[in-house]
């Protein structure tokens, strides 16, 4: 009978490459629009997945996010230190700044200011120079979308001096950051310098990094240091998730990004249960004789969904090929796309998507096969 | 049915195939989970589980899981002394460089002497000038003495004078009665010893001249004009002294032994009290001060006599141990380096003063370091602070 059900597919080139197309539109669409909407609004959260030393980060109680925070009291630091099961703590204070070149390029720039001791904070990923070269005077670690901003073309090298805020600085270092939200071209540098470079209020203080002591849980030390200073902690993941929530709830990017995962459901729905309903009337008069030798309802259903199930599955795996494809080819380090991927979570939901689509389009074509007379094989 | 392509039969699911396996390789590839990583450069921890637990000889105590943490700042023991001029001016010469040792008395800059050099001359020549009209009155008062003897000789002869007057007066009224003498005789006796009476009150009134003379130069008594003299002379002395010591006090030395930690004037600079940075600044180096900040909000958990460690930047491994002094005894407000022209209180720091070795312990005046300090055991936690 399945085979019975494939030659019925297989018998038709056109229909299905209809199908298959349909169904590969449709995932490609919403795959690759929910990375795009996971990559953006993860850029917010790129700070603190760089920063993989530390497992909590404190934060004034009215910050919300990683880049706009409302900066703390330097004593905050040593207070912090003080507490319970934290292994150690480092401040980090993030800022915008504007790098200019001798050429008159510009650019904005998140500025994140390290620990000039440990220089915990920083991005791993050092594409030319190391972390220790920070510790020279005026300098600074761009990352290589900032460099190609700023030098279109050249090849990516250290020693370049440019202007940050009316101060020199030296590019000692070229990272591979991952970009951020606000500002795409992420800055790295000892604190004591970031601070000479942006404008400072009172307080200096924008974040304190932590490390809980190894066999501690760190939510549990997160909640203490709370407690204790009256800050806000949160683990590093608990911030991400912060992070991602706040601009979701405060931007509408999730909103338009929702309406074209919607319409690439809806291309999939109607293209799919259009051309299932073309089929299966092509067909009736096999299923008419299906039905008068027969077969019941169920067994047709299982039939035409196993053919559903055949076409789904060659739409999808073209669809989903499409789009890691298509990341793999944006996400170069110097593309503006930097940073996109194709998260598994969104391939398993299109999945999952793509049968409902497939399964719902099958249930919907096969109603008036259901209601068939088997006497119209005898009829005309 | 229709016509069945073999090709699509089996091309197409074999595409879809490839096409899978590729994706979820990519996925696979691109989803790859970020682990926890070790700091490059460990941060200052008080945690006897942090890096490296046997790394220092001076092993601190921190084992209580309460811990204050703090910021200290490393001084002299007699914290720094700025030694400024007391005269203002421009700096002659230099005689130390940072790092001397210096004693007290140690000569350690000059301010230019050239106004008061000229002041001590002047004074000197005033001296030499009172001291002149001094010798003049012991001179002066020699030829009042001689005077005062020509005086008193005057007088004896005038009082011999007299005598020989009286006498031959006398003599006459004896011989009157024998009328041996004439009239005009005794006339011209008594004249005689009118005479003489006259020239021994004149001499008397010369002597006694003299004498007044004498007396206001008599250095012996202390005569009136010699007094003047004399003071003149004493205030000369006193205005040469004062101008020594001005000339003097342009020459800058150390108040008290120790190492000369800043240099911050060269010759030829204008030198005055109460610049910023001072001239120079002195302080002892052995021991080491460490000048803890805690902040206001921890000071309930401080104790006095509270174990501390000390953790130097840049050398994680290194844990001073630090030994208590005193706590200040004045809460004092804590400033907020911000960079700003004008840097503001941001809290309150209560501060508590450790001593170091700095030959073991190899830190340097000014340097901050992070500190830990021991909560004492049985203290409750901080009770949580709301905002």
């Amino acid at each position: 009978m399945l085979l019975i059900a494939l030659k019925m597919l297989f018998g038709d080139p056109m229909k299905l490459i209809g199908l298959v197309f349909g169904i590969s539109f449709s995932t490609l669409l919403m795959s690759q629009q929910g990375g795009f909407f996971i990559g953006l609004i993860s850029r917010a959260a790129n700070v603190i997945s760089d920063a993989r030393e530390a497992t909590i980060w404190v934060m004034d109680p009215q910050t919300e996010t990683v880049e706009g925070p409302t900066n703390m009291r330097a004593t905050e630091l040593v207070r912090v230190r003080g507490v319970e099961g934290v292994l150690w703590a480092v401040p980090l204070v993030r800022a915008s700044g504007t790098l200019r070149t001798s050429e008159g390029r510009s650019t904005t720039a998140s500025f994140i200011g390290v620990d000039d001791a440990s220089l915990v904070g920083m991005t791993g990923r050092f594409v030319s120079g190391a972390p220790e070269d920070l510790r020279r005077p005026d300098a600074i670690a761009v990352d290589q979308l900032g460099f190609a901003r700023l030098w279109p073309g050249e090849p990516l090298e250290t020693g370049k001096v440019l202007e940050v805020n009316d101060r020199r600085a030296v590019i000692v270092a070229i990272t591979d950051a991952a970009p951020g939200f606000a500002a795409p071209v992420v800055v790295y540098s000892r604190l004591s310098q970031a601070l000479a470079y942006v404008p400072g209020g009172r307080n200096t203080l924008s974040f304190v990094l932590v490390r809980n002591v190894p066999g501690s849980d760190a939510t549990t030390v997160a909640r203490r240091i709370s407690e204790t200073t009256g800050l806000r902690a949160l683990t590093s993941q608990a911030f991400e998730r912060a992070t991602v929530e706040y601009v979701i709830a405060n931007t509408g990017i999730a909103f338009s990004f929702g309406v074209v995962i919607a319409l690439g459901a809806i291309v999939g729905i109607l293209v799919c249960g259009l051309t299932f309903t073309l089929f299966v009337n092509d067909n009736i008069r096999q299923f008419a004789v299906l039905k008068a030798i027969g077969v019941s309802n169920g067994r047709i259903l299982g039939m035409v969904a196993s053919q559903a199930v055949v076409v789904a599955f060659i739409g999808y795996s073209i669809g989903i090929w499409l789009s890691p494809a298509f990341f793999d080819g944006v996400n170069r380090p110097l593309s503006d796309l930097k940073g996109f991927w194709l998260p598994w979570q969104v391939a398993a939901l299109s999945a999952a998507a793509v049968l409902a689509i497939v399964l719902l389009s099958t249930v919907v074509s096969l109603r008036r096969v259901f209601a068939l007379d088997p006497a119209v094989t005898f009829r005309g | 049915m229709a016509r069945r392509s073999r090709l699509l039969m089996f091309g197409l699911p074999a595409l879809a195939g490839v096409a899978l396996v590729a994706a979820v390789s990519s996925i696979i590839r691109s989803n790859a989970p970020s682990a926890t990583v070790a700091p490059r450069s460990m941060p200052p921890t008080a945690r006897l589980d942090g890096p490296s637990t046997a790394a220092s000889s001076s092993m601190p105590p921190t084992t209580s899981p309460a811990i204050i943490g703090a910021l200290g700042a490393v001084e002299p023991a007699n914290r720094e002394v700025a030694v400024a001029p007391r005269f203002p001016g421009v700096v002659a010469e230099v005689r130390v460089t940072d790092g001397d040792r210096v004693k007290a008395g140690d000569v350690l800059f000059i301010i230019d002497t050239a106004l008061p050099e000229v002041t001590v001359v002047q004074r000197q020549r005033d001296l030499s000038i009172a001291e002149a009209r001094l010798a003049q009155i012991l001179q002066r008062a020699a030829v009042l003495a001689a005077d005062v003897a020509i005086a008193r000789g005057v007088a004896v002869s005038a009082e011999a004078d007299l005598d020989e007057a009286n006498d031959l007066v006398r003599i006459a009224g004896r011989l009157q009665s024998g009328s041996s003498i004439t009239e005009r005789e005794m006339v011209r006796r008594r004249n005689l010893l009118r005479v003489a009476e006259g020239r021994v009150a004149e001499a008397k009134a010369r002597q006694a001249r003299a004498e007044a003379e004498f007396a206001l130069v008599d250095p012996l008594n202390s005569g009136p004009s010699f007094r003047i003299e004399e003071a003149t002379v004493a205030q000369a002395k006193a205005s040469l002294a004062f101008a020594e010591v001005e000339l003097d006090q342009r020459t800058v030395r150390a108040p008290s032994d120790g190492t000369v930690l800043a240099v911050n004037i060269r010759r030829g600079e204008f030198a005055t009290a109460g610049a910023s940075p001072p001239s120079i600044v002195l302080g002892q180096l052995d021991p080491l001060h460490v000048r803890v900040d805690i902040d206001e909000a921890d000071i309930p958990r401080f104790a006095s006599g509270a174990a501390a460690v000390g953790l130097p930047r840049g050398a994680p491994d290194r844990r001073i141990a630090l030994s208590y002094v005193r706590a200040e005894p004045l809460v004092k407000p804590k400033r907020s380096l911000s960079g700003l022209s004008s840097d503001r209180v941001d809290t309150r720091v209560l501060q508590v003063v450790y001593s170091v070795n700095p030959s073991v312990d190899g830190l340097r005046p000014g340097q901050v370091i992070d500190v830990f300090i021991e909560v004492a055991s049985g203290h409750a936690p901080v009770a949580p602070l709301r905002r």
